[in-house]
């Protein structure tokens, strides 16, 4: 297996992971109005965490493939 | 006024300052950028984004969010997708989505007409979007600044019409300056990525205007006290709707971002380098995450706020309300700025498909227009163009007029779903190679008819005040056809609905159509160019990308494709011993080995092919459909009669090979005759000298006693017969070898033959004091040969067994032997014998001189030979046995003539006569 | 004057000839049948000329004339040949014949190139 044969196959793991964290089940559990972080609904900031957390994810991801390449 | 001119002013230099920047981009090339192609992907947030999404938030919390999820997820997957698709529209000179679906099947001009018409219908709605918004946030801001609208100058009266007018004349100016639609719009991309940064930045200024200006930050903001009963209900997930809508919701948008027509013109078409979807990967999902960050603070400050506002538009309202002009002056320009980025990049793909893929290729199928003939097609191509863009403006007024109270997210999903349906064509087409047109058309055709039916059509009458029926209680009353149940579904959500149904049937009459139905072999070929273009650009994967020159690897691996391993091999040594320099040493390829290159792969693809081949090697010019099919098919056909002249040359090969044999045949049979010739000249001038030397002596010496006289006049006599009979005996040779030889047939008893030339020379046994022996059988079946020509033969191998027998005690012994099938006679001496190398020899012409020990036998040295004919003439064989020392047999053995037996005669009895 | 004259020829009637011609010339004549016996003869005697036949079995002309140059023997040779071609001729001369006769020869020819070869000394 090439080297962009595996960067394709750990990218379609990180996009299966994030469509998983964005979704039913997982975004249930933080389906709690009452539940506050920060002074702020848990559901806004679950989602916007796992968001910056993938971007995050996909720039160090990026950037330690463009220096081995 | 004042304030209302400002706005109108602000207006204006709004759409001067986007001509400013695209002038800019062109004159700069600022487009190469990756930062700048991240930027233009924000192409996606519109009034949608911009106004919509706040608007959403006000009445489902989270809901707004899949759209931007999606895009997020589908980043992540842009080395797979996205560059594959840049690769092969780059690869294939595609110039729209509607190109590239149509190129993949076969360059199907129905298949382009259709995707034109898919996108225009689900763009529209989208177009009218922006309309809405511009007008929208036009009217609130002079509302709220100058006074009720209606008040205002006439021009004004109609804020959508005259929006959408403007919007045409814009898009017009900046769109179709250039015919030519396969370039970069490097102007149009920096203004995109220009208005990118504006909005962005007015819609964090005003977030944070409100979360911090306003409120006290978001625990301020969302502080449980502050929410009444509705707006508690938002911080539930159930306000978005069901899990099932979110998961679906999302899939749309992966599909939107992909597939949208402006998207695919900006992702796809507009990139300029692969290496540019690196930075976009985590920076265009950064750019939503921040877009979307204070969406739902405004969305809550507006609900607290401005209970009875239009929700869609808290952004502007908010600042008005609390006397923020200059922000609101920011956001309305911001709000410009994504409506009208939009509206540029869609009508202006738009408008080049329905040239391109529309009407051209039906203009150019009605020969009256002549266009085909026309040299320049621009001016028509542009006037296309123009009209379309204001067509289409139009449309979207149209569909704003009818649909105007519709929300903007909800008149955006409608779009969504449309452009959705591309996916099973598009995507089944670059991974998918059984994938096939009639497949697609009917995929696309049937999700699209159900879309129609499912999504807009209901919208229309929802909004038109058309009948109500049709929607509650379906068509004619029939229930399973209502437009949001279908065959009775039960699925709330109309987008879900419409989405399931439509992308479902889609996707399965794509499948099914392409498993039972067979391609073109155009089809074939474009599939496999589009499912392994990254496999067939292999070679030119970095050039194309990265601008490098070739290198020796690559061009290895052309010649290896093209000529196979060995010969490719064989090519480059041939330059490497040319140039007198090794592979090995250069990396680069240097200009001659180019050269030689594209000389090797003309020589098995035609020059043209090869030319196409290099070329696009090293201008980085990829090849488009028709080269491509061109050189498929010259490469074909040169391979069919490369195959033919193969066969040919082996046929000659072959031909070359007999004709080599036969001229070494011809060579050794040229030797043999001057070998024959300088014998028999030898041969007849011995027995010439003998005459010649003693008829001088006879004449010369009268005085001779008559004894020697005698002796001389024998000699003389006996070398003219020799003579003579050397003379018939080449003579009998050469038309026996020539065929010319009379047999006169007639039935012979070898036994008789054998007797009659044994009595013929029986007196020189005696004379030499030779013991013979006879040993023949009592009869033996007759033979059909010629009588004479077997006695001569018996003659010459006796009196060889007389010449060659042990000069003592000579011994010969003659037998005939019968079998069922043949005869054969021997004859032996006691001689010296013969060296099994010399076995074959003695059979040549006038070999036996050269290997007897005794001196010259007399003879001619053609018996043998010519003994050896004629029986293999009768289809027998004549050879010798014979151990040095042990004395030397010749056999020739006769087949015996059989009659045919009677059919009905029994095969045994047959067997046994 | 006489001479012995060794004469080399596997046809018997032309050695009867040659013996003919050169013992009426006043010459004393030996004569082989193939070369192997002149070479065996020549360890015995030493004539003035020797008339050898090319085409021989087993020792051929040109083998003899090698061997007795070899020996540097200078006694005179005529060589004889039924095919008289040029290279061959040339070949013989270069090996160290005297002279050569093509066959059928004309005897007064013969009887001449004789005398002259033995006078020449």
């Amino acid at each position: 297996m090439n080297e962009r044969q595996k960067r394709n196959e750990r990218l379609l793991a990180i996009f299966m992971i994030g469509f998983a964290l964005f979704n039913f089940p997982l975004i249930a559990v933080f389906n709690r109005p009452d539940l506050r972080w920060f002074g702020i609904p848990a559901l806004y900031v679950y989602l916007f965490f796992v968001w910056l957390l993938l971007i995050a994810g996909v720039y160090f991801f990026v950037n330690r493939f463009s220096k081995k390449g | 006024m004042g304030a209302g001119w400002i706005i109108i002013t602000v207006t204006v230099l709004c759409a001067l300052s986007l001509f400013a920047v695209a002038y800019i981009g062109e004159r700069r090339n600022l487009s190469n950028n990756a930062l700048v192609y991240t930027l233009s992907l924000a192409v996606f947030c519109t009034a949608w984004t911009f106004y919509g999404s706040v608007g959403r938030a006000a009445t489902s919390g989270i809901g707004f969010l899949p759209i931007y999820l999606g895009p997020t997820l589908v980043a992540i997957l842009f080395p797979l997708l996205l560059r594959k698709m840049i690769r092969i529209t780059k690869v294939n000179r595609i110039t729209s989505i509607a190109d590239f679906i149509a190129s993949r099947y076969g360059k199907s001009t129905l298949l382009a007409g259709l995707v034109t018409i898919m996108a225009v219908v689900g763009t529209v709605p989208y177009i009218s979007l922006q309309l809405k918004a511009i007008a929208t946030s036009f009217e609130v801001l002079w509302e709220s600044a100058v006074g009720p609208i209606s008040s205002s100058p006439n021009f004004l009266a109609n804020t959508g019409l005259v929006v959408a007018l403007l919007l045409a004349l814009f898009a017009i100016l900046f769109g179709t300056r250039h015919a030519d639609v396969t370039e970069h719009n490097s102007g149009l991309v920096l203004a995109i990525a220009f208005e990118a940064v504006f909005k962005l930045a007015a819609f964090l200024a005003v977030g944070l205007y409100v979360t911090f200006g306003l409120y006290e930050g978001f625990g301020d903001l969302f502080a449980p006290e502050r929410l009444n009963l509705d707006q508690q209900q938002l911080l539930q997930f159930e306000a978005a709707g069901s899990y099932g809508d979110w998961g679906w919701l999302i899939f749309l948008s992966m599909m939107a971002i992909l597939f949208l027509p402006r998207q695919f013109q900006i992702s796809v078409l507009e990139n300029t380098s692969e290496r540019h979807l690196f930075k976009a990967m985590w920076a265009f999902p950064l750019y939503l995450l921040l877009i979307n960050l204070f969406v739902l603070p405004i969305a809550f400050a507006g609900l607290q706020q401005q209970p009875t506002a239009d929700a869609d538009f808290y952004v502007l309202s908010l600042p008005l309300a609390n006397d923020q002009l200059g922000l609101a002056l920011l956001v309305y320009v911001g709000g410009l700025f994504a409506a009208t980025g939009m509206v540029i990049v869609a009508t202006v793909t738009l408008s080049t498909m329905i040239s391109n893929d529309l009407i051209v290729p039906i203009l150019l199928r009605w020969p009256r227009m002549g266009l085909a003939n026309r040299p320049n097609l621009s001016p028509i191509l542009l006037s296309i163009r123009r009209l379309a863009i204001l067509a289409i403006l139009l449309l979207a007024y149209g569909y704003y007029v009818a649909a105007g109270r519709v929300s903007l997210v909800s008149i955006g999903l409608i779009s969504f779903a449309a452009v959705a349906q591309f996916a099973p064509a598009l995507l089944g087409g670059i991974y998918w190679k059984r994938g096939n047109r009639l497949g697609a058309i009917a995929g696309l055709l049937s999700g699209f008819l159900i879309w129609a039916y499912t999504l807009p059509l209901p919208s229309l009458e929802q909004l038109g005040g058309l009948s109500l029926t049709f929607t509650a209680a379906g068509p004619f009353g029939i229930d399973w056809l209502r437009p949001y149940a279908l065959f009775g579904s039960t699925i709330e959500n109309p987008v879900t609905h419409s989405l399931v149904w439509s992308l479902v049937t889609n996707t399965l009459v794509y499948i099914t159509l392409s498993l039972l139905s067979t391609q073109t072999i155009r089809e074939h070929a474009q599939s496999s160019r589009f499912v392994d273009v990254f496999e067939r650009s292999e070679e030119l994967d970095q050039l194309m990308i990265w601008g490098q020159t070739p290198t020796v690897g690559m061009l290895q691996r052309l010649l290896h494709r093209f000529l196979g391993e060995r010969r490719a091999e064989t090519a480059l040594k041939e330059w490497e011993g040319a140039t007198d320099s090794s592979l090995q040493a250069v990396d680069d390829a240097p200009p001659s080995l180019v050269n030689h290159v594209e000389k090797v792969l003309a020589s098995a693809i035609g020059s043209a092919s090869a030319h196409v081949v290099i070329a696009s090697m090293l201008t980085e010019a990829s090849l488009t459909m028709d080269e491509v099919i061109n050189l498929l098919e010259e490469t074909s056909k040169v391979y069919r009669y490369s195959q033919r002249l193969e066969q040919q040359s082996r046929e000659l090969e072959k031909r070359t090979a007999e004709l080599r044999v036969a001229n070494e045949r011809l060579k050794e049979l040229d030797q043999m005759k001057s070998d024959f010739v300088s014998h028999v000249t030898h041969e007849l001038r011995t027995p010439l000298t003998s005459i010649r030397a003693f008829s001088e002596i006879l004449s010369e010496n009268g005085d001779l006693d008559l004894a020697q006289r005698r002796e001389f006049l024998g000699i003389i006599r006996g070398e003219s017969e020799r003579l003579t009979r050397l003379i018939n005996n080449v003579l009998d040779l050469s038309k026996i070898e020539s065929g010319n030889a009379e047999w006169l047939l007639s039935d012979v008893d070898l036994i008789e033959v054998v007797k009659e030339s044994f009595a013929l020379v029986e007196q020189l046994f005696v004379d030499k004091g030779i013991k013979t022996e006879l040993l023949l059988p009592p009869a033996v079946p007759t033979l059909r040969a010629d009588r004479d020509r077997l006695v001569q033969v018996m003659l010459n191998l006796l009196s060889n067994a007389i010449k060659f027998c042990d000069e003592e005690k000579g011994r010969v012994s003659i037998t005939l032997t019968a079998t069922i099938n043949t005869l054969t006679v021997s004859v032996g001496d006691n001689g010296p014998g013969i060296d099994e190398k010399d076995a074959d020899l003695i059979f040549a012409e006038f070999q036996q001189v050269r290997n007897v020990t005794r001196g010259k036998p007399q003879g001619t040295g053609l018996g043998l030979p010519i003994s050896r004919h004629i029986i293999e003439h009768f289809g027998g064989r004549l050879w010798v046995e014979s151990e040095p020392g042990q004395g030397a047999t010749f056999k020739f053995e006769l087949p015996v003539l059989r009659e045919q037996p009677p059919p009905e005669l029994n095969p045994l009895q047959a067997w046994s006569v | 004057m006489k001479k012995q004259i060794l004469i080399v020829d596997d046809e018997p009637h032309i050695v009867t000839s040659l013996r003919f011609l050169m013992e009426k010339a006043g010459h004393e004549v030996a004569a082989v049948g193939n070369g192997a016996n002149a070479l065996e003869l020549l360890e015995t005697i030493r004539p003035d000329l020797i008339l050898l036949d090319l085409m021989m079995p087993k020792v051929d002309g040109f083998e003899v004339c090698r061997r007795i140059r070899a020996d540097g023997d200078e006694v005179k040779i005529i060589m004889l040949s039924a095919r008289g071609q040029e290279t061959e001729i040339q070949q013989a001369l270069a090996i160290g014949a005297d002279a050569y006769i093509t066959k059928p020869f004309s005897t007064a020819e013969v009887v001449a190139q004789v005398d002259q070869l033995l006078t020449d000394e």
